[in-house]
């Protein structure tokens, strides 16, 4: 027979805790009694066993015997530590020489699916109320304390459920709030950051503006008594000189609409009937008859230049 | 909860952007190493020149060119509407002059005083064998 022993506190890995009746399956549950509540222990395993329950009032009745100890069902830990054999239509766990408690598969069905458990019962006096099954015929369960571990979770009230859920639920929120703040401290941080460079490099810059306003002012101040390149106009010079000796009754376009002079153009005409076409004679101007049958000439090399 | 990690996240973006066009450099931010490197150059240069002769004594020899060559050399002022291209508008001190005769010796009169002194040419025009330039003499 197992040590395992129900509603007393006994140890398992060094932990005091207390180990009590459960129920799998709703089928144990609709059973009992009006004024019964019944807790989910554990939620409907992976591999389709049905949900595991526990009466709330035995829990209470536990918290205040024994407060401070960890409550945990019979196939809550059974289940946790793989030691229901299942693969007969009973699996029996021995609480007593006549008393125990089983898990009950569908009649017929492949009992060694969990999904097939149909509820968890117990027995006195090696009877079973509701079935006609040889006791010895069902799988046995056997465990030694020392050799179990305990499952995730202990069970729980609902109120301590609800107590648990807003606690986690709080934590939710700090660790929220926690990586909004993070959120704005980064950003603070990258901000101020650019901020400082930002203000390094408009302080620089400001520094080259004044430097460039100076630097202007005194090029302007400079530019008060100097001349970077002394106006020369000698090769334009020459050759309207030239121009005025071939021809020494030239003239200047009278019409005033595009006056001669140094920064503009030199456009010359010659007396009506000149008889030499003055551009074979000297480069640097073009010339074109009109019909007055004077040239009209054009320095090409002397565009005007502003000073 | 993702949703109040998610608010905090755009604001957080917004705010960065918005910080960051109100941290925009000056469009001339990369160029202003250049503009003072050549500013500095150019005051260098300008700085090596010889500063004008006076004014005053570039006009008399200006004058005295015109009068050995027997061109007219009269004080000319430019309208004030005239194109500034063809009038001088810089910043250094100025007197205008219109020079007056026949083309030949105008042509070599204004040659001369360039030569001499600091001087820019303007318009002319040449009418009946007469020539009439306007000059500008530059000095301090």
């Amino acid at each position: 027979m197992s040590d395992l022993q129900l509603g007393i506190p006994i140890e398992i890995e060094g932990k005091e805790v207390i180990i009590v009746r459960d129920f799998v399956g709703t089928k144990a549950i609709t059973v009992s009694g009006e004024n019964e509540v019944f807790t989910v222990l554990e939620p409907r395993g992976e591999d389709g066993r049905p949900p595991i329950y526990v009466n709330e009032l035995e829990l209470e009745h536990f918290r205040e015997n024994f407060p401070g100890a960890d409550v945990y069902g019979l196939w809550q830990i059974l289940f946790a530590n793989d030691q229901v054999p299942l693969g007969r239509q009973l699996s029996v766990f021995r609480t007593g020489a006549m008393t125990g408690q089983y898990i009950q598969m569908e009649a017929g069905s492949d009992y060694s699916n969990p999904g097939n458990i149909l509820q968890s019962s117990e027995f006195l006096a090696n009877f079973l109320t509701d079935l006609e099954y040889n006791l010895d015929d069902a799988a046995q369960i056997e465990v030694r304390t020392r050799e179990l571990r305990l499952p995730a979770t202990p069970a729980y009230t609902r109120a301590e459920m609800a107590e648990r859920h807003r606690h986690a639920e709080r934590n939710k929120w700090y660790v929220v709030g926690a990586i909004c703040l993070a959120i704005a401290a980064i950003t603070t941080v990258y901000n101020y950051t650019l901020f400082s460079f930002y203000k390094m490099n408009m302080a620089e810059y400001g520094a080259k503006k004044v430097q460039v306003v100076e630097l202007s002012a005194r090029a302007e101040a400079l530019l008060r008594e100097r001349l970077e390149d002394i106006p020369d106009d000698s090769a334009v010079l020459t050759l309207i000189d030239k121009i005025a000796a071939y021809e020494p009754q030239i003239s200047t376009p009278a019409d005033g609409t595009s006056p001669n002079g140094f920064t503009a153009s030199h456009v010359f005409f010659t007396r009506a009937n000149y008889p030499l076409d003055l551009s074979t004679k000297i480069q640097g101007i073009s010339s074109e008859l009109t019909p007055s049958l004077a040239y009209k000439l054009t320095l090409t090399g002397g565009e005007g230049v502003t000073y | 909860m993702i949703l109040a990690i998610l608010v905090a996240l755009v604001i957080a973006l917004k705010l960065s952007m918005n910080l960051a066009q109100s941290r925009t450099l000056p469009a001339d931010y990369d160029t202003v190493d250049e503009m003072l490197a050549s500013l500095q150059t150019e005051v260098q240069v300008i700085s090596r020149l010889d500063v004008l002769p006076k004014l005053e004594q570039s006009w008399r020899t200006a004058s005295s060119i015109a009068g050995i060559a027997g061109v007219g050399y009269t004080n000319f002022e430019a309208a004030a509407d005239a194109d500034v291209n063809r009038r001088y508008s810089g910043p250094l001190k100025h007197w205008n002059a219109q020079l007056e005769g026949s083309p030949r010796p105008v042509i070599a009169v204004a040659k001369a005083i360039q030569a001499r002194v600091p001087a820019f040419l303007y318009d002319y025009a040449i009418s009946g064998g007469v020539m009439k330039l306007n000059i500008t003499v530059v000095g301090n």
